[in-house]
């Protein structure tokens, strides 16, 4: 196990994993647009139908007050007491006539017609409205006559002589045509509109699906080097158990490369086991991370110690260069971060060079930067260190290719900050940002990087 | 069979070897795509493929398609870490024959490199597991060979050289093609070896071995009957 399967075997034979996934994303996407797309419906729509009612209103309302100044008029005539009204009415009397569109006339109590000559008692074109007038009622309504709309108000006026009805009518023609020209313009507007925003939905939805499709592709690369991390060194274990079982007569000493092979599988899938476990509970939140006040250049240097043996066998120097920094954090996590830094840096670095891990407090902030002397991270492969399962090309077996996923876990979770860079003279460097726990940060130290610290190195 | 295994996991690689090196097969191993793709673009007497599709440099789908591109027609069985249907289809759209899932068992492995050898084999078109002539047959699938039905006991050198002829009934074969049929590359062997050994064959296969002509100046001839 030395390296990982890196972007070509990742990015190709998942096309029809992809197209399911991309199904999934298509369906919300459309979704979040048909949402959009009819939630400016119904606004418009219902803005639509205010407009057409305050307009449709007015203009009835203006309508009807022309009709009523007009039946006015004649009242005043009628109950200015002027009998004898089977003679020829006054001018103003009555006006109009069927052809003009706008016209008025008297009704007696004995269903005369009294007004322009072509209306006869026989031939009203709203008998209704005169029946409810003489129930005592103002009465209006549209009525069409030979396919002219009229607006019909009929008043009943109590005279001496009996109650009268006055009936006086407009075309409204005008009227609904403006009203049409106005539902046509809101109609238009209101599709332009839901277009509109069905455009700016999709854009939009795109936009918010980016973040969700990155994590899909994320869990499909992690799944595909998942199995090919676990699946590898059961094949391995697998086959030599096999070659063991043919050869049940070979000596231990002539199958101890087989064997110690699936001694190192098996650590390795060990390792595996409980890195991924440990990812999969930091992802569902499971694990709790402690606050507690202390020291990370102690931390540190119990990390460190463990790790002198690793190092001395391995021919590296490993030194530490502290400086008290104190921190809000939880030791075990804050070790393992040391841990996988420090081992990660020995594990790149030659025999005969160093890795310096050095503890400092400078302003608000703790800092834990761990040096190596190694070949340094190529530039292009600095944004993808911290992924999971990435490894370096020239990357030395037996790491899990987690490690690094698992320390950035850790300085997020204490609200810290990671990155990788490599030094100038090679080498690469990981410095990590912590917030300083300043209530116990000793007065006269803040800032002073070049002060030892109180804890002896390893 | 000659064998190439493209495998970056070198211990897989290693029981892989031992494994089909066991049943006589001659084995080569490229740890990357690009030696890989070098190989077995450039080697000649490869009999198939172990093409690993999670690889460092260029991942198995892509060796496949540019052997493919090339115009090889050299069998591949390709080794998947992922089951997916959609992993399976790419790797055998890209030109894999075959393909096993990991971990597996060596005998799927074994039988699956016979079948597509077997359906690549144009040279040889016979039904069975049997590679047979006149008297002369070898057994695939047991790694055995007989003569007038009694079992003989080849070393693995000399059952690679009978495999080579009964692969190739009536060619001749020149002595570099055998070498490259029969021994892996990278190993210092002058031509007269291939003298040798095709001298042991025939002793080993007794009357039969007649059957075995030399082709002066050339090579050597698997004559049929």
């Amino acid at each position: 196990m030395t390296r990982r399967l890196v972007g070509g075997a990742t990015g190709t034979g998942t096309a029809t994993r992809t197209s399911a996934e991309a199904r999934v994303i298509r369906r919300v996407r459309w979704r979040l647009v048909a949402w959009s797309g009819g939630a400016t419906f119904v606004v418009l729509a219902l803005l639509g139908l205010a407009i057409y009612g305050a307009v449709a209103g007015s203009l009835a309302g203006s309508g009807r007050q022309q009709l009523e100044a007009r039946a006015a008029v004649i009242a005043r005539f009628l109950q200015a007491g002027r009998g004898g009204l089977d003679e020829a009415p006054p001018i103003g009397f009555a006006f109009g006539g069927a052809t003009s569109g706008t016209f008025g006339y008297v009704v007696t109590p004995t269903d005369v017609v009294l007004g322009p000559r072509e209306f006869t008692a026989g031939n009203l074109p709203d008998r209704a409205g005169i029946s409810a007038a003489r129930a005592g009622t103002t009465d209006e309504r549209p009525v069409t006559v030979s396919g002219v709309p009229l607006r019909v108000l009929s008043v009943p006026v109590e005279t001496p002589g009996g109650r009268y009805v006055i009936q006086v009518a407009q075309e409204t023609t005008a009227e609904r045509r403006a009203l049409e020209a106005l539902v046509s313009v809101l109609v238009v507007g209101g599709l332009l509109g839901v277009l509109g925003s069905i455009a700016v939905g999709a854009v939009y939805a795109d936009r918010a699906l980016v973040p969700i499709r990155e994590s899909l592709r994320r869990q499909r690369e992690f799944t595909a080097d998942a199995s090919h991390e676990l699946r590898t060194p059961l094949a391995v274990i697998r086959s030599a158990v096999e070659y063991l079982e043919r050869h049940p007569d070979e000596r231990l000493a002539d199958v101890g490369e087989v064997i110690s092979d699936v001694r190192d599988e098996v650590d390795h899938l060990g390792a595996l086991v409980e890195d991924l476990l440990l990812l999969a509970r930091t992802d569902s939140g499971m694990i709790e991370v402690e606050r507690l006040p202390l020291d990370l250049a102690d931390t540190a240097a119990e990390a460190l110690s463990s790790l002198s043996s690793l190092a001395a066998a391995r021919g590296v120097r490993l030194s530490l260069d502290p400086a008290a920094a104190p921190v809000l954090g939880d030791p075990l996590r804050l070790r393992q971060l040391v841990t996988i830094l420090a081992d990660n840096a020995i594990s790149h670095t030659p025999a005969g060079r160093a890795v310096t891990v050095r503890v400092r407090s400078a302003g608000r902030t703790a800092v834990l930067v761990v040096e190596d002397e190694g070949p340094g991270i190529r530039p292009e492969d600095l944004p993808r260190v911290f992924d999971r399962f990435w490894r370096a090309a020239d990357a030395p077996g037996g790491g899990t290719g987690l490690g690094l996923a698992i320390g950035a876990w850790i300085v997020e979770r204490h609200g810290g900050t990671i990155e990788a860079a490599n030094r100038e003279g090679g080498g690469a460097v990981f410095t990590v940002r912590l917030p300083l726990d300043r209530a116990r940060l000793p007065s006269g130290r803040d800032g002073d990087p070049g002060r030892p610290g109180v804890q002896p190195g390893v | 069979m000659h064998l190439l295994i493209v495998e970056d996991d070198p211990k897989l690689g290693r029981m892989l070897r031992r494994l089909l090196e066991d049943d006589r097969h001659v084995v080569e191993i490229a740890t990357d795509g690009r030696t890989g793709l070098d190989f077995a673009l450039g080697a000649e007497g490869l009999d198939a493929l172990i093409l690993d599709i999670g690889l460092p440099d260029i991942s198995g789908l892509e060796v496949a398609r540019r052997l493919r591109a090339a115009g090889s027609s050299l069998p591949i069985l390709a080794l998947t870490a992922r089951d997916a249907i959609s992993d399976r289809v790419a790797g055998l759209d890209a030109g894999a024959d075959d393909y096993l899932v990991k971990p597996f068992a060596y005998e799927e492995l074994s039988a699956r490199l016979r079948a597509i050898s077997r359906r690549a084999g144009s040279t040889t078109s016979r039904p069975g597991l049997k590679l047979q002539s006149g008297p002369i047959v070898l057994d695939e699938a047991l790694r055995s060979v007989s003569v007038a039905g009694r079992e003989i006991q080849l070393s693995p050198r000399e059952f690679s050289l009978l495999e080579a002829f009964l692969r190739h009934p009536g060619r001749v074969m020149t002595r570099d093609q055998l070498l490259d049929h029969a021994w892996p590359y990278g190993v210092a062997v002058t031509a007269n070896a291939v003298d040798t050994y095709v001298h042991y064959l025939r002793d080993k296969l007794g009357p039969a071995g007649g059957q075995i002509e030399t082709v002066r100046g050339v090579g050597y001839r698997l004559r049929e009957r």
